[in-house]
Protein backbone atom coordinates (compact mmCIF):
# COMPACT_ATOMS: atom_id res chain seq x y z
CA UNK A 1 0.00 0.00 0.00
CA UNK A 2 2.68 2.48 1.13
CA UNK A 3 6.11 2.58 -0.32
CA UNK A 4 8.12 0.30 2.03
CA UNK A 5 11.31 1.40 0.61
CA UNK A 6 11.33 3.76 2.62
CA UNK A 7 12.27 2.06 5.25
CA UNK A 8 15.53 -0.50 5.70
CA UNK A 9 16.26 -3.56 7.59
CA UNK A 10 19.59 -4.04 8.03
CA UNK A 11 20.77 -7.12 9.75
CA UNK A 12 23.82 -6.97 12.02
CA UNK A 13 23.97 -10.32 12.04
CA UNK A 14 22.34 -13.73 9.70
CA UNK A 15 19.04 -14.28 11.82
CA UNK A 16 16.57 -16.97 11.26
CA UNK A 17 13.02 -15.99 11.79
CA UNK A 18 12.10 -18.79 10.47
CA UNK A 19 8.86 -20.08 13.03
CA UNK A 20 9.89 -17.28 15.35
CA UNK A 21 8.00 -14.82 17.66
CA UNK A 22 8.60 -10.88 16.90
CA UNK A 23 7.37 -8.57 19.49
CA UNK A 24 6.99 -4.65 18.82
CA UNK A 25 7.75 -2.55 21.34
CA UNK A 26 6.73 1.27 20.00
CA UNK A 27 6.16 4.02 22.36
CA UNK A 28 2.65 5.22 22.81
CA UNK A 29 0.09 5.56 25.07
CA UNK A 30 2.16 5.53 28.83
CA UNK A 31 5.42 4.24 27.05
CA UNK A 32 4.41 0.46 28.13
CA UNK A 33 5.87 -1.03 25.26
CA UNK A 34 8.86 1.10 25.20
CA UNK A 35 9.20 0.17 28.82
CA UNK A 36 8.87 -3.84 28.52
CA UNK A 37 10.86 -3.69 25.75
CA UNK A 38 13.81 -2.54 27.36
CA UNK A 39 13.16 -4.71 30.69
CA UNK A 40 13.39 -7.41 28.43
CA UNK A 41 16.40 -6.64 26.66
CA UNK A 42 17.87 -6.08 30.11
CA UNK A 43 16.58 -9.64 31.78
CA UNK A 44 17.03 -12.01 28.82
CA UNK A 45 20.11 -10.24 27.75
CA UNK A 46 18.97 -10.06 24.17
CA UNK A 47 21.81 -9.46 21.77
CA UNK A 48 21.10 -6.64 19.67
CA UNK A 49 21.27 -8.10 15.72
CA UNK A 50 20.00 -5.32 13.67
CA UNK A 51 18.14 -1.99 13.34
CA UNK A 52 16.10 -0.03 10.99
CA UNK A 53 16.62 3.11 9.09
CA UNK A 54 15.17 5.23 7.14
CA UNK A 55 14.86 9.06 6.08
CA UNK A 56 11.19 8.96 7.67
CA UNK A 57 12.67 8.75 11.03
CA UNK A 58 13.89 12.54 12.82
CA UNK A 59 17.85 12.86 12.25
CA UNK A 60 18.66 11.12 15.33
CA UNK A 61 21.37 8.60 17.03
CA UNK A 62 21.36 7.27 20.36
CA UNK A 63 24.72 7.40 22.16
CA UNK A 64 25.12 5.00 25.08
CA UNK A 65 28.49 4.10 26.64
CA UNK A 66 30.24 6.42 24.08
CA UNK A 67 28.75 4.43 21.05
CA UNK A 68 26.24 5.23 18.40
CA UNK A 69 23.01 3.09 18.06
CA UNK A 70 19.87 3.73 15.72
CA UNK A 71 16.85 4.35 17.80
CA UNK A 72 15.05 1.76 16.07
CA UNK A 73 16.44 -1.32 16.73
CA UNK A 74 16.15 -5.63 16.84
CA UNK A 75 17.01 -7.63 19.16
CA UNK A 76 17.01 -11.31 19.30
CA UNK A 77 16.90 -14.08 22.12
CA UNK A 78 16.83 -17.49 21.05
CA UNK A 79 13.72 -17.80 18.41
CA UNK A 80 12.25 -14.57 20.02
CA UNK A 81 12.69 -11.20 18.20
CA UNK A 82 12.10 -8.04 19.66
CA UNK A 83 11.77 -4.11 17.36
CA UNK A 84 12.07 -2.04 19.96
CA UNK A 85 11.94 1.86 19.06
CA UNK A 86 13.22 4.88 21.35
CA UNK A 87 11.57 7.33 19.29
CA UNK A 88 7.89 7.78 18.42
CA UNK A 89 7.01 6.53 15.59
CA UNK A 90 6.32 9.57 12.89
CA UNK A 91 3.01 9.62 11.20
CA UNK A 92 4.43 9.97 8.16
CA UNK A 93 6.40 6.36 8.90
CA UNK A 94 3.75 4.60 9.96
CA UNK A 95 2.27 3.06 7.08
CA UNK A 96 5.46 2.27 5.01
CA UNK A 97 6.91 1.18 8.23
CA UNK A 98 4.21 -1.44 8.74
CA UNK A 99 3.89 -2.64 5.79
CA UNK A 100 8.16 -3.19 5.73
CA UNK A 101 7.75 -5.22 8.95
CA UNK A 102 4.64 -7.45 8.34
CA UNK A 103 6.40 -8.19 4.64
CA UNK A 104 9.52 -8.77 6.41
CA UNK A 105 7.93 -11.72 8.87
CA UNK A 106 5.43 -12.83 6.00
CA UNK A 107 9.02 -13.48 3.89
CA UNK A 108 11.11 -14.54 6.99
CA UNK A 109 8.37 -17.13 7.60
CA UNK A 110 7.78 -15.55 11.14
CA UNK A 111 5.11 -17.77 13.68
CA UNK A 112 3.71 -14.58 14.95
CA UNK A 113 3.57 -10.61 15.88
CA UNK A 114 3.07 -9.75 19.24
CA UNK A 115 2.50 -5.92 19.83
CA UNK A 116 2.70 -4.59 23.04
CA UNK A 117 1.42 -1.09 24.53
CA UNK A 118 -1.18 0.84 26.32
CA UNK A 119 -4.87 1.03 26.72
CA UNK A 120 -5.46 4.91 27.89
CA UNK A 121 -7.95 4.18 31.12
CA UNK A 122 -9.13 7.13 32.57
CA UNK A 123 -9.44 5.76 35.84
CA UNK A 124 -6.11 4.34 36.34
CA UNK A 125 -5.28 6.05 39.31
CA UNK A 126 -7.56 3.54 41.44
CA UNK A 127 -6.20 0.47 39.79
CA UNK A 128 -3.47 -0.91 41.32
CA UNK A 129 -2.49 -3.81 38.74
CA UNK A 130 -3.42 -3.06 35.56
CA UNK A 131 -5.21 -5.81 33.56
CA UNK A 132 -4.22 -6.96 29.88
CA UNK A 133 -6.57 -6.83 27.22
CA UNK A 134 -5.75 -8.04 23.67
CA UNK A 135 -6.68 -7.75 20.64
CA UNK A 136 -6.39 -10.76 17.48
CA UNK A 137 -5.68 -11.55 13.91
CA UNK A 138 -5.64 -14.94 12.61
CA UNK A 139 -6.62 -18.32 13.84
CA UNK A 140 -3.65 -19.32 15.39
CA UNK A 141 -3.45 -15.96 17.40
CA UNK A 142 -6.87 -16.66 18.37
CA UNK A 143 -6.00 -20.09 19.60
CA UNK A 144 -2.72 -18.27 21.65
CA UNK A 145 -4.70 -16.04 23.54
CA UNK A 146 -7.57 -18.61 24.33
CA UNK A 147 -5.00 -20.32 26.08
CA UNK A 148 -3.88 -17.38 28.23
CA UNK A 149 -7.82 -16.69 29.22
CA UNK A 150 -7.05 -12.77 29.14
CA UNK A 151 -10.06 -10.41 27.70
CA UNK A 152 -10.36 -9.41 24.21
CA UNK A 153 -11.21 -6.03 23.08
CA UNK A 154 -14.45 -6.59 21.65
CA UNK A 155 -15.46 -3.31 20.26
CA UNK A 156 -13.47 -0.21 19.70
CA UNK A 157 -10.89 2.02 17.64
CA UNK A 158 -7.01 1.75 17.46
CA UNK A 159 -5.34 4.18 16.18
CA UNK A 160 -1.44 4.63 15.27
CA UNK A 161 1.37 2.08 14.16
CA UNK A 162 0.05 -0.97 16.04
CA UNK A 163 -3.45 -0.04 14.45
CA UNK A 164 -1.54 0.06 11.11
CA UNK A 165 0.43 -3.06 11.78
CA UNK A 166 -3.03 -5.15 12.21
CA UNK A 167 -4.57 -3.82 8.75
CA UNK A 168 -1.02 -4.82 6.80
CA UNK A 169 -1.24 -8.51 8.91
CA UNK A 170 -5.13 -8.89 8.24
CA UNK A 171 -4.07 -7.69 4.74
CA UNK A 172 -1.28 -10.48 4.55
CA UNK A 173 -2.85 -12.80 6.54
CA UNK A 174 -0.39 -12.64 8.97
CA UNK A 175 -1.04 -13.60 12.85
CA UNK A 176 -0.69 -10.81 15.46
CA UNK A 177 -1.80 -10.45 18.66
CA UNK A 178 -1.82 -7.23 20.90
CA UNK A 179 -1.29 -7.06 24.18
CA UNK A 180 -2.43 -3.59 26.09
CA UNK A 181 -2.10 -3.21 30.08
CA UNK A 182 -4.51 -0.55 31.24
CA UNK A 183 -2.38 2.45 31.52
CA UNK A 184 -1.90 6.41 32.17
CA UNK A 185 -2.23 8.00 28.29
CA UNK A 186 0.74 10.75 29.39
CA UNK A 187 2.69 9.42 32.22
CA UNK A 188 5.31 6.57 32.03
CA UNK A 189 3.62 3.70 33.60
CA UNK A 190 6.11 0.88 34.65
CA UNK A 191 3.20 -0.90 36.33
CA UNK A 192 1.04 -1.65 33.25
CA UNK A 193 4.53 -2.79 31.59
CA UNK A 194 4.88 -5.14 34.40
CA UNK A 195 1.44 -6.66 33.62
CA UNK A 196 2.10 -7.03 29.95
CA UNK A 197 5.59 -8.47 30.12
CA UNK A 198 3.70 -10.79 32.84
CA UNK A 199 1.50 -11.71 29.96
CA UNK A 200 3.91 -11.84 27.48
CA UNK A 201 6.19 -14.68 29.30
CA UNK A 202 3.62 -16.67 29.36
CA UNK A 203 3.51 -16.75 25.76
CA UNK A 204 7.22 -17.09 25.35
CA UNK A 205 7.40 -19.55 28.00
CA UNK A 206 9.65 -17.56 29.79
CA UNK A 207 9.93 -17.18 33.51
CA UNK A 208 10.99 -13.34 34.15
CA UNK A 209 10.30 -11.65 37.63
CA UNK A 210 8.98 -8.39 37.41
CA UNK A 211 9.92 -7.38 41.04
CA UNK A 212 13.00 -5.25 39.62
CA UNK A 213 10.94 -3.32 37.05
CA UNK A 214 8.43 -2.45 39.44
CA UNK A 215 11.26 -1.33 41.99
CA UNK A 216 12.29 0.73 39.51
CA UNK A 217 9.18 2.16 38.48
CA UNK A 218 9.55 5.48 40.06
CA UNK A 219 13.01 6.11 38.95
CA UNK A 220 11.88 5.29 34.99
CA UNK A 221 9.01 7.56 35.53
CA UNK A 222 11.85 10.59 35.56
CA UNK A 223 13.99 9.52 33.32
CA UNK A 224 11.24 8.54 30.80
CA UNK A 225 9.36 12.12 31.04
CA UNK A 226 11.03 13.76 27.52
CA UNK A 227 10.20 10.64 25.54
CA UNK A 228 6.85 10.94 26.93
CA UNK A 229 6.32 14.40 26.28
CA UNK A 230 7.38 14.16 22.52
CA UNK A 231 5.28 11.02 22.39
CA UNK A 232 2.37 12.73 23.46
CA UNK A 233 2.89 15.82 21.17
CA UNK A 234 3.20 12.60 18.25
CA UNK A 235 0.07 10.45 19.34
CA UNK A 236 -1.90 14.23 19.08
CA UNK A 237 -1.26 14.53 15.83
CA UNK A 238 -1.96 11.24 14.65
CA UNK A 239 -5.68 11.59 16.59
CA UNK A 240 -4.75 8.99 18.95
CA UNK A 241 -7.96 10.75 21.30
CA UNK A 242 -10.14 8.95 18.70
CA UNK A 243 -9.77 5.38 21.12
CA UNK A 244 -12.14 6.85 23.45
CA UNK A 245 -14.39 7.28 21.28
CA UNK A 246 -17.78 5.37 20.50
CA UNK A 247 -17.08 3.74 17.03
CA UNK A 248 -20.35 3.30 14.93
CA UNK A 249 -21.71 0.11 15.04
CA UNK A 250 -20.86 -2.17 12.17
CA UNK A 251 -23.95 -4.20 12.76
CA UNK A 252 -26.74 -2.84 14.30
CA UNK B 1 -16.89 53.33 58.39
CA UNK B 2 -14.99 52.85 61.01
CA UNK B 3 -11.20 53.92 61.13
CA UNK B 4 -9.97 49.87 61.23
CA UNK B 5 -12.73 48.94 58.19
CA UNK B 6 -10.92 51.61 56.05
CA UNK B 7 -7.26 50.68 56.48
CA UNK B 8 -8.05 47.32 56.21
CA UNK B 9 -9.88 48.04 53.15
CA UNK B 10 -6.44 50.13 52.29
CA UNK B 11 -4.27 47.00 52.38
CA UNK B 12 -6.62 44.81 50.81
CA UNK B 13 -6.48 46.99 47.54
CA UNK B 14 -2.39 47.24 47.97
CA UNK B 15 -2.66 43.33 47.92
CA UNK B 16 -4.57 43.30 44.90
CA UNK B 17 -3.11 45.70 43.20
CA UNK B 18 0.72 43.44 43.99
CA UNK B 19 -1.32 39.97 42.78
CA UNK B 20 -2.61 41.73 40.15
CA UNK B 21 1.06 42.41 38.98
CA UNK B 22 2.51 39.03 39.94
CA UNK B 23 -0.30 37.34 37.51
CA UNK B 24 0.65 39.74 34.49
CA UNK B 25 4.13 39.12 35.39
CA UNK B 26 3.50 35.41 35.43
CA UNK B 27 1.19 35.36 31.86
CA UNK B 28 3.98 37.03 30.41
CA UNK B 29 6.59 34.17 31.39
CA UNK B 30 3.78 31.52 30.22
CA UNK B 31 3.51 33.35 27.08
CA UNK B 32 7.10 33.75 26.00
CA UNK B 33 8.10 30.12 27.16
CA UNK B 34 4.82 28.71 25.81
CA UNK B 35 5.64 29.65 22.15
CA UNK B 36 9.06 27.38 23.17
CA UNK B 37 7.64 24.53 24.58
CA UNK B 38 9.44 21.44 22.73
CA UNK B 39 12.92 23.16 23.08
CA UNK B 40 12.24 24.38 26.88
CA UNK B 41 14.18 21.69 29.24
CA UNK B 42 12.35 19.89 31.59
CA UNK B 43 14.51 21.07 34.31
CA UNK B 44 16.62 23.41 36.33
CA UNK B 45 20.21 22.28 37.42
CA UNK B 46 20.57 25.36 39.38
CA UNK B 47 17.53 24.57 41.65
CA UNK B 48 17.93 21.14 41.40
CA UNK B 49 14.73 20.91 40.44
CA UNK B 50 12.18 18.81 37.32
CA UNK B 51 8.78 20.21 35.79
CA UNK B 52 6.53 17.53 36.25
CA UNK B 53 3.97 15.88 33.31
CA UNK B 54 0.95 17.68 33.38
CA UNK B 55 -2.43 16.80 31.88
CA UNK B 56 -5.58 19.35 32.34
CA UNK B 57 -8.91 18.20 31.04
CA UNK B 58 -12.08 19.79 31.04
CA UNK B 59 -15.48 19.19 32.03
CA UNK B 60 -17.99 20.76 32.07
CA UNK B 61 -18.24 21.85 35.63
CA UNK B 62 -14.80 21.55 36.50
CA UNK B 63 -11.01 21.63 35.40
CA UNK B 64 -9.07 18.89 36.35
CA UNK B 65 -5.33 18.77 36.47
CA UNK B 66 -3.30 15.82 37.07
CA UNK B 67 0.54 15.97 37.79
CA UNK B 68 3.01 12.98 37.79
CA UNK B 69 4.55 12.91 41.08
CA UNK B 70 7.45 9.85 41.59
CA UNK B 71 9.59 9.62 44.62
CA UNK B 72 7.07 12.31 46.47
CA UNK B 73 4.75 11.58 49.85
CA UNK B 74 1.74 13.60 49.97
CA UNK B 75 2.72 15.45 53.31
CA UNK B 76 5.58 16.88 50.68
CA UNK B 77 3.71 18.22 48.55
CA UNK B 78 2.27 22.32 48.20
CA UNK B 79 -0.25 23.69 46.12
CA UNK B 80 -0.83 27.16 45.45
CA UNK B 81 -3.92 28.31 43.53
CA UNK B 82 -5.28 30.98 41.86
CA UNK B 83 -8.69 31.75 39.51
CA UNK B 84 -6.21 31.26 36.94
CA UNK B 85 -3.27 29.13 37.84
CA UNK B 86 -2.42 26.30 39.83
CA UNK B 87 1.59 26.33 41.45
CA UNK B 88 2.71 23.14 42.00
CA UNK B 89 6.12 22.45 44.39
CA UNK B 90 6.96 18.93 45.82
CA UNK B 91 10.15 17.93 47.08
CA UNK B 92 11.31 13.98 46.54
CA UNK B 93 11.67 11.67 49.46
CA UNK B 94 15.77 10.98 48.19
CA UNK B 95 17.34 13.03 45.64
CA UNK B 96 17.76 11.69 42.39
CA UNK B 97 20.72 11.56 40.84
CA UNK B 98 22.06 10.66 37.55
CA UNK B 99 25.85 9.68 36.30
CA UNK B 100 25.36 11.67 33.02
CA UNK B 101 22.60 14.17 32.70
CA UNK B 102 21.78 15.35 28.98
CA UNK B 103 23.51 18.05 27.27
CA UNK B 104 25.79 18.32 30.43
CA UNK B 105 27.39 15.04 30.82
CA UNK B 106 28.06 15.54 34.49
CA UNK B 107 26.37 13.79 37.67
CA UNK B 108 23.16 15.95 38.68
CA UNK B 109 20.94 15.68 41.41
CA UNK B 110 17.75 16.67 41.83
CA UNK B 111 15.44 17.04 45.12
CA UNK B 112 11.89 18.95 43.67
CA UNK B 113 9.19 19.35 41.13
CA UNK B 114 8.00 22.49 40.61
CA UNK B 115 5.48 23.70 37.64
CA UNK B 116 3.14 26.89 37.58
CA UNK B 117 0.17 25.87 35.38
CA UNK B 118 -2.40 28.49 33.16
CA UNK B 119 -5.27 27.11 33.66
CA UNK B 120 -7.70 27.18 30.56
CA UNK B 121 -10.74 28.46 32.44
CA UNK B 122 -11.10 30.35 35.36
CA UNK B 123 -11.71 28.51 38.79
CA UNK B 124 -12.99 29.26 41.92
CA UNK B 125 -9.56 27.67 44.26
CA UNK B 126 -11.44 27.89 47.40
CA UNK B 127 -13.40 24.93 46.39
CA UNK B 128 -10.56 22.76 44.93
CA UNK B 129 -10.07 19.56 46.03
CA UNK B 130 -7.23 17.62 45.74
CA UNK B 131 -5.87 13.45 45.82
CA UNK B 132 -2.76 11.90 45.46
CA UNK B 133 -2.49 8.02 44.54
CA UNK B 134 0.74 5.95 43.05
CA UNK B 135 2.67 8.78 42.73
CA UNK B 136 0.02 10.83 40.70
CA UNK B 137 -1.77 14.29 42.16
CA UNK B 138 -5.00 14.76 40.79
CA UNK B 139 -6.67 18.54 41.54
CA UNK B 140 -10.07 19.21 40.27
CA UNK B 141 -10.96 22.74 40.35
CA UNK B 142 -14.52 23.96 39.96
CA UNK B 143 -15.01 26.29 37.36
CA UNK B 144 -16.24 29.84 38.20
CA UNK B 145 -18.99 30.17 35.42
CA UNK B 146 -22.73 31.40 36.13
CA UNK B 147 -25.24 29.29 34.89
CA UNK B 148 -28.43 30.95 34.07
CA UNK B 149 -31.54 28.18 33.32
CA UNK B 150 -32.97 29.12 30.25
CA UNK B 151 -37.10 28.19 30.01
CA UNK B 152 -38.26 27.29 26.69
CA UNK B 153 -41.57 28.92 25.73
Amino acid sequence: MENESTIEIVHKKTINTENSKIILGFPEVGLVGTIASMFLVETLKMEEVGYLRSSLFPPLIILHKGKPAFPVRIYSYNNTFLILSEIPIPPAAIFPLSSKIVNWAKENKADILLMIGGLPVPNRMDIEKPDVFTAVCGEKAERVVEQLGIKKLEEGMMVGPYAAMFMECYNKNVNAVLLSAQAFARYPDPGAAASVVTVLSRILGVDIDIKPLLERAEELRIRLRDLMRTTSQTMARMGKSQEHGIPPMMYV
Amino acid sequence: MGEKEKRKDIFERIYDIFEDVRQRIRDAFEEVFESFDVEKPMFNLKEKCLEPLVDIQETEDDVIVTVDLPCVDKDAIKINATSDTLEIQATMKKSIKFNRWGTVQEEVEFQKFKKLIKLPSKVDPKRAQARFKQGILEIRLPKKVKKFRIEIK
